[in-house]
């Protein structure tokens, strides 16, 4: 080998050398830069297409009653949507490691079995439009047959999920919870039109409007990083914006009694042919309601099949004059203004007119004035004993009365569209209405404020506000906005024990004391038969039945207040009366309430 | 004469041979001499390259290989079985005599450039709208690999045999220019530019390595930078490629753009230490060759800039062991052969980072020893495998010399 070559070859094997170096300067150079310098920017011009952002659910919280029984919850539904562009038969792979062929419409066939379809009728969803990249198959289904058809492996098939509210129980308490429907609120302009019926719902009724707040989750955000096929890559899902799940709102309500008075007030009903009713049960030593049942009531998992005029909840939102059962208001008025006693007597005649010309008659003729005791006056229910005795007060006297029991403002419970009952300023009584009002007509009341009414004198006196919520239940298990519980002194307690035992008189030996007792226990309740006005101002020929009433009597515990408009059959208070005797006996057996050992004051009644 | 059992047949006359019936000498030959620097440098170099690519090759195939069915291992199992057969087969090749070659130059061309042909066969397979692969049955091989490996044999072999008369540009041209122009042209019939310009590269490394004058070469690497910037420009998909590049990033994200594009994220994304070994999210789809033309991507993306640079170091060092190699040969066909190997390998190296790194337009040339390709590892290993060859006799010339 000659040394020139040599020479030659050792230069161009150093210009090698230094062309890879500069190559790879140029190279390191352009790493910094893509890696270093330039990363920020490019990791940001990326992220929009290699990210996604999902919606993690804050789902609205539950409505239960007083121990767990859930009447409101919210569950998660699937949509099973298609790219029927994509439809082909495809390969599944078996657990044996085997790959079978499956074609679209074996596919089809097998959805259709979960989904309750036939074959055809999917795989006509599928094929209708071959050009079109999405067709929805089914919606609404729950996660078993969800699962059922995720496991089929059908490569073109896509599943989103919903939060759908559903109510457990049904028509349980359905006018009290309440139920969801559009925002009334909402901009109709601002509508996101893609998203689905549903998501944008609030509670417009009961429960699910008063506690909204409570009951709403905040969505959150999560981002994750995607393959190019959408595939959420794992491990990259990164919480932005965490979910908050909705508070549950806890409810008094008893949903084993709310059913059986709602199953007692509804057969009375049809048994009678009325109208419409009540029942309100409410624990005397609490406030609390445990059963606010009215009928017609809303079955919240099926709103549109109720009237959307009969799908609130009768007992707070619609006063009706109360009758009889007001009787023990201007009782308890007259004893605490110290102008008579329980013995006080009466000559209580048919008619009665007063001394401003205006005048009432008792329910049942009788030629002789009755010689009645004022707890006379109550068992008989004596409209013109209880006028005599009511107008010992001023007009403004009983007006003041009737305030401080709390019959003219909603209850403290503050249902949406509550009632605080209907009653004019005593300066505007005409003569009428100034003596009608101490026995009930001419005033109007809530369910729940005759309730409150009973309970104040069951409670010696002491008016506790009524109280429908337990409270709000976050996800921690904190408890907020649990109601106040301060009573408030209205009558001395002297007063509402006498007024109590007047009303044991009606039990035990007025017309409907049949009805209205309970083996064991002492009772003290009012029967109430009034007037309906016609709409024009006068009063028509149908009644408003009720029985307000107490047990034990020597000790109340609880208050069962039963209304029932309209009967058809028996026009008395006679028909609401085995109403209140069945809910009373079954609260007292559920509450295990001892029957009564103290025997009965058993006032004189007549003299 | 008495018959002693040799194992290895002396061959060479510069080597002590045994003489007279007295001395019965067994030679072992060089079975258990102790090969060079060179040897290990180029040997080690290259079993980490095959064994990083294999690491590699199995974290960006995986997602593309489980979607297409294959399982996770898929591609990895096919690459793994290259690397199994092509690692002892450079080993063999790495103790064949350089004879050896020389002898078998001629037909390894004509069967190279036959294979080649049948591209045009009903068994030529278009990939990428490049007609360069041969099907027999599952198996899928690009017969240019061969030709590359051919011609680096046949370059040596030929020049070896011109070295007096390499100063007469005739006696230069006329075997070279119709052999291995005529494999080129073959290969560029087929539409794959990237492998013709890698081809072209390793037949003036050849000719620059046979110490040819550089006036000779001056008309040559003219002619044939016009050839290419003529054909770049005949096909459409090159045309925008190629525009795509020059017309800046984003300027077709959806179309032609989009692997640079998303190679160019993958790196950024991998900062200075990488977003770790596995956790690549280029390889979800994104990168349509994420375990070949763009591995190099993956690996900035995974093993960041540290692991961008180690792979550089390596073909650094690559090319400072060829770069050895030559410095050591005496003979034409080593210097020839190695050359051309270091200009296919390297070359075809930085051709492919380059274009990962936005620096070249793409060309579609994988990153040798790394990027999944099972006749390509084959190829590579095996022309490795002959410059094992000559660094090893080399080092018996130079132990002869200096005995």
């Amino acid at each position: 080998m000659n040394t020139a070559a040599n020479r030659t070859t050792r230069r161009r094997a150093a210009v090698a050398v230094v062309a890879v170096m500069a190559v790879v300067a140029v190279f390191v150079v352009r790493l910094v830069s893509i890696q270093i310098v330039q990363a920020d920017t490019l990791n940001a011009e990326s992220f929009d297409k290699l990210s996604a952002e999902t919606t993690s659910y804050g789902l609205r919280g539950d409505i239960v009653d007083e121990d767990g029984t859930v009447l409101a919850t919210t569950v998660l539904r699937y949509d099973v949507t298609a790219s029927p562009k994509s439809v082909t038969d495809f390969e599944r792979t078996g657990d044996d490691g085997k790959s079978v062929d499956v074609t679209a419409l074996q596919a089809a066939g097998e959805v259709a079995a979960i989904i309750g379809q036939t074959p055809e009728q999917v795989y006509g969803i599928l094929t209708a439009d071959p050009s079109s990249n999405h067709v929805v198959v089914v919606t609404g289904i729950d996660v078993d047959a969800f699962r059922a058809i995720r496991d089929l492996e059908i490569p073109w098939l896509y599943y989103e999920s919903n939060p759908v509210r559903t109510y457990p129980n049904g028509a349980v308490a359905g006018s009290v919870v309440g139920f969801m429907g559009e925002d009334p609120d909402a901009d109709p302009n601002a509508a996101d039109p893609a998203e689905a019926p549903g998501e944008s719902e609030v509670g417009v009724s009961g429960v699910e409007q008063m506690q909204n707040q409570c009951l709403t989750g905040t969505d959150g955000v999560e981002t994750y990083e995607r393959g190019a096929d959408g595939v959420a890559i794992p491990g990259s899902s990164e919480t932005v914006v965490q979910a908050q799940q909705g508070g549950t709102a806890v409810l008094t309500l008893d949903s084993d009694l709310q059913w059986f008075s709602q199953q007692t007030l509804l057969a009375r009903i049809q048994e009678t042919g009325a109208a419409w009713g009540t029942v309100v049960v409410q624990e005397v030593k609490t406030g609390k309601l445990l059963a606010v049942a009215d009928y017609p009531s809303v079955d919240p998992n099926d709103v549109d099949a109720t009237p959307a005029d009969q799908r609130g909840s009768i007992a707070f939102q619609s006063p009706f004059e109360p009758g009889s059962t007001f009787k023990a208001l201007t009782a308890a008025s007259v004893l605490d203004a110290g102008l008579a006693d329980v013995g006080t007597q009466v000559e209580a005649p048919f008619i009665y007119t007063d001394a401003n010309g205006a005048s009432t008659r008792d329910s049942e003729f009788h030629v002789d004035p009755l010689r009645l005791t004022f707890a006379g006056v109550m068992q008989e229910s004596s409209n013109t004993g209880t006028a005599m005795l009511g107008e010992l007060l001023s007009s403004q006297q009983r007006y003041d009365y009737i305030e401080k029991f709390h019959m003219t403002k909603p209850s403290e419970v503050g249902f949406p569209a509550e009632s605080g009952g209907i009653l004019a300023p005593w300066q505007d009584w005409d003569d009428q209405t100034n003596l009608t009002t101490t026995f009930g007509q001419g005033v109007s009341n809530t369910a729940i404020q005759i309730a409150s009414l009973y309970q104040t004198l069951g409670n010696g006196g002491v008016r506790l506000p009524v109280q429908l919520l337990e409270g709000c239940k976050a996800e921690d298990g904190t408890m907020t906005g649990a109601p106040d519980a301060t009573g408030e002194q209205i009558v001395p307690s002297t007063v509402s024990t006498d007024v109590v035992n007047m009303l044991e008189t009606v039990v035990s030996g007025g017309y409907a004391s049949k009805e209205l007792s309970i083996p064991g226990y002492r009772v003290a309740a009012k029967t109430g038969t009034a007037q309906m006005s016609d709409g024009s101002g006068a009063y028509g020929d149908s009644y408003i039945t009720s029985v307000a009433g107490l047990a034990p009597a020597e000790d109340p515990q609880y208050v069962v207040s039963v209304t029932i408009a309209k009967p058809v059959t028996i026009e008395s208070a006679l028909a609401a009366a085995p109403v209140f005797q069945k809910i009373m006996s079954q609260v007292l057996k559920e509450k295990r309430v001892l029957p009564s050992t103290v025997p009965s004051p058993d006032l004189p009644t007549t003299y | 004469m008495v018959t002693t059992p040799t194992r290895n047949p002396p061959r060479s006359t510069d080597r002590p041979v045994s003489d007279g019936p007295r001395s019965a000498r067994i030679s072992l030959g060089q079975v258990f001499t102790a090969e060079s620097g060179n040897y290990f440098l180029l040997l080690g170099t290259t079993l980490f390259l095959v064994l990083l690519g294999l690491v590699m090759v199995l974290s960006s195939s995986s997602i593309d290989s489980y979607i297409g069915r294959q399982g996770f291992f898929g591609v990895f199992w096919k690459q793994g079985m290259f690397a199994l057969i092509g690692i002892p087969l450079m080993l063999v090749i790495s103790r064949l005599p350089i004879r050896f070659f020389k002898r078998w130059a001629w037909v390894a061309i004509f069967v190279a450039v036959g294979v080649q042909l049948l591209v045009f066969t009903p068994l030529g397979i278009e990939v990428g709208g490049n007609l360069n692969w041969i099907g027999i049955g599952s198996f899928n091989f690009q017969p240019s690999e061969l030709v590359k490996l051919a011609l680096v044999i046949w370059m040596g072999s030929i020049l070896a045999k011109k070295e007096p008369l390499l100063g007469q540009l005739g006696h230069v041209a006329i075997p070279i220019l119709p052999v291995a122009g005529g494999a080129i042209l073959l290969v560029l019939l087929g539409g794959d530019l990237g492998t013709v310009m890698i081809m072209a590269g390793l037949v003036f490394g050849a000719l620059f390595y046979a110490g040819i004058k550089l006036r000779m070469l001056f008309l040559p690497v003219i002619a044939g930078a016009l050839i290419a910037v003529v054909v770049a420009f005949s096909s459409e998909s090159r045309t925008t490629r190629i525009m795509a590049f020059f017309t800046g990033s984003g300027a077709d994200y959806e179309g032609t753009d989009w692997q640079a594009q998303h190679g160019l994220w993958a790196l950024a994304s991998g900062g200075v230490f990488g977003v770790g070994l596995g956790n690549s999210r280029a390889k979800w789809s994104w990168l349509p060759a994420a375990d070949n033309d763009y591995i190099f991507a993956i690996i900035g993306e995974e093993l960041g800039l540290i692991g961008g640079v180690v792979v550089l170091l390596l073909f650094i060092a690559l090319a400072v062991a060829f770069v050895r190699i030559i410095r050591s040969s005496n003979d034409m066909f080593s210097r020839v052969a190695t050359g051309a190997v270091m200009v296919w390998l390297i070359g075809q190296a930085f051709v492919n980072i380059a274009v990962v790194l936005g620096v070249l337009p793409v060309l579609g040339v994988p990153l040798p020893l790394i990027s999944s390709g099972g006749s390509a590892l084959l190829t590579t290993l095996a022309a490795i495998g002959i410059v094992l060859a000559i660094a090893r006799e080399n080092a018996q010339t130079e132990r002869a010399g200096s005995r």
